[in-house]
């Protein structure tokens, strides 16, 4: 474990050093037996459209929503990568926390209704600002299996 | 500023930032509050100066427990750097002699340098970066933008240029800063509001403080360098 501590001995600092695509996350509802075709698909947080000044200086102290919305398009871009497993399952675990909190506007009232999401990848120099869906995952129950 | 006393205040600075960061962290999902907790704890005792080897090496497991957990950094650089100033301040404290242990802390402020001068490096040889282009990407398309009307910059060609070689000409010349006292107290201005404006405008508020936390390590390195 202590393997893992090793590479800040030498951390090579290359932040920006390019700028690849950009992954953006959706999600959608559906029925207990409703199929992946077409769903409701939402953005998941949205940017806001400003902040106030107050807002800036408060997130210089106070920042958790962002940081872990960060950490997520960080998984993101590793399934983007090519990288399943983990991140794939990280990603899951939080929106499906997200969901439970009540963080998700839900169209469908469907008790067993179960979630989905997907990753678009907008490129930098594409006019299409929406980009291309890269991954669909399957439908997500929110039963208690999955830890809060 | 003596070796002692930036030791210390290094020690004080760190136990604020992770502090932060673990308070953050309590937000979290049942095992990351766990981990978190202990955190808070620890970076109390830290701030306060009380067992330090002790505390920052349990600090180090921590961390070392987070980066499995998240299956690599949280955060990016800002993990790495806590990382690297826990080692250096274990290393300072186990080091058998006064050599070592300045080497030990030297190495922090070292990195520090690296860290602006090879990000300024990597930026450099990019022609995207040159042109203004990789800014006006950052901008518009990636995902730092904290707010929609934060987009809008991109639209601006000759300020995103201004600003690209700004950050690249800042990165790169950093070391330079290293020759005069004074110099190098203006470069750590301009850096924390480099970093204060990157909280801002992406939401990378761990850096600024993680950041924070390595300066007194170059201040001493510089005096230890250069002063007579």
């Amino acid at each position: 474990m202590l393997f893992r501590l090793l590479p800040a001995l030498l951390p090579s600092w290359r932040f920006f050093d390019s700028i690849g695509p950009s992954p953006r996350i959706d999600y959608a509802w559906l029925g207990a037996t409703d199929p992946l075709e077409d769903p409701q698909w939402q953005a998941f947080r949205p940017l806001p459209a400003q902040l106030s000044w107050w807002q800036f200086v408060r997130r210089l102290f106070w920042n958790p929503h962002w940081n872990e919305t960060l950490f997520i398009v960080r998984c993101a871009e590793r399934m983007l990568e090519g990288d399943t497993g983990f991140p794939e399952a990280e990603i899951q675990r939080r929106l499906q926390r997200a969901a439970r909190s009540g963080e998700l506007s839900r169209a469908v009232t469907d008790p067993d209704a179960r979630l989905v999401f997907r990753i678009r990848a907008v490129m930098p120099d594409d006019t299409n600002a929406e980009g291309q869906v890269v991954f669909v995952s399957a439908p997500l129950p929110l039963g208690e299996s999955a830890s809060p | 500023m003596t070796l002692e006393s930036a030791l210390r205040l290094t020690e004080i600075l760190l136990g604020c930032a992770l502090l932060q960061q673990s308070l953050e962290h309590g937000l979290g999902p049942r095992d990351e509050q766990r981990i978190a907790l202990a955190r808070a704890l620890l970076c109390v005792a830290l701030a306060l100066g009380l067992q330090p080897l002790l505390v920052e090496g349990l600090l180090l497991g921590l961390s070392a427990l987070t980066l499995r957990r998240f299956d690599g950094p949280y955060n990016g650089g800002s993990d790495r750097m806590s990382v690297l100033i826990l080692i250096c301040l274990v290393l300072s404290h186990l080091a058998p002699t006064t050599r070592l242990q300045e080497a030990s802390f030297g190495y922090l402020g070292l990195q520090l340098v690296l860290s602006y001068a090879m990000a300024g490096w990597v930026k450099a040889v990019n022609p995207e970066w040159r042109n203004g282009e990789a800014l006006r990407k950052v901008f518009a398309r990636s995902a730092y933008p904290v707010a929609e009307n934060l987009r809008a910059l991109a639209g601006a060609p000759r300020l995103m240029h201004r600003l690209g070689w700004a950050v690249v000409l800042f990165e790169i010349a950093f070391p330079l800063a290293l020759l005069n006292r004074s110099a190098l107290a203006v470069a750590l201005v301009l850096a924390a509001l480099f970093h204060a404006a990157n909280a801002c405008l992406f939401g990378l508020n761990r850096f600024l403080w993680i950041w924070l936390c390595a300066y007194p390590s170059l201040w001493w390195l510089q005096g230890r360098l250069f002063s007579a």
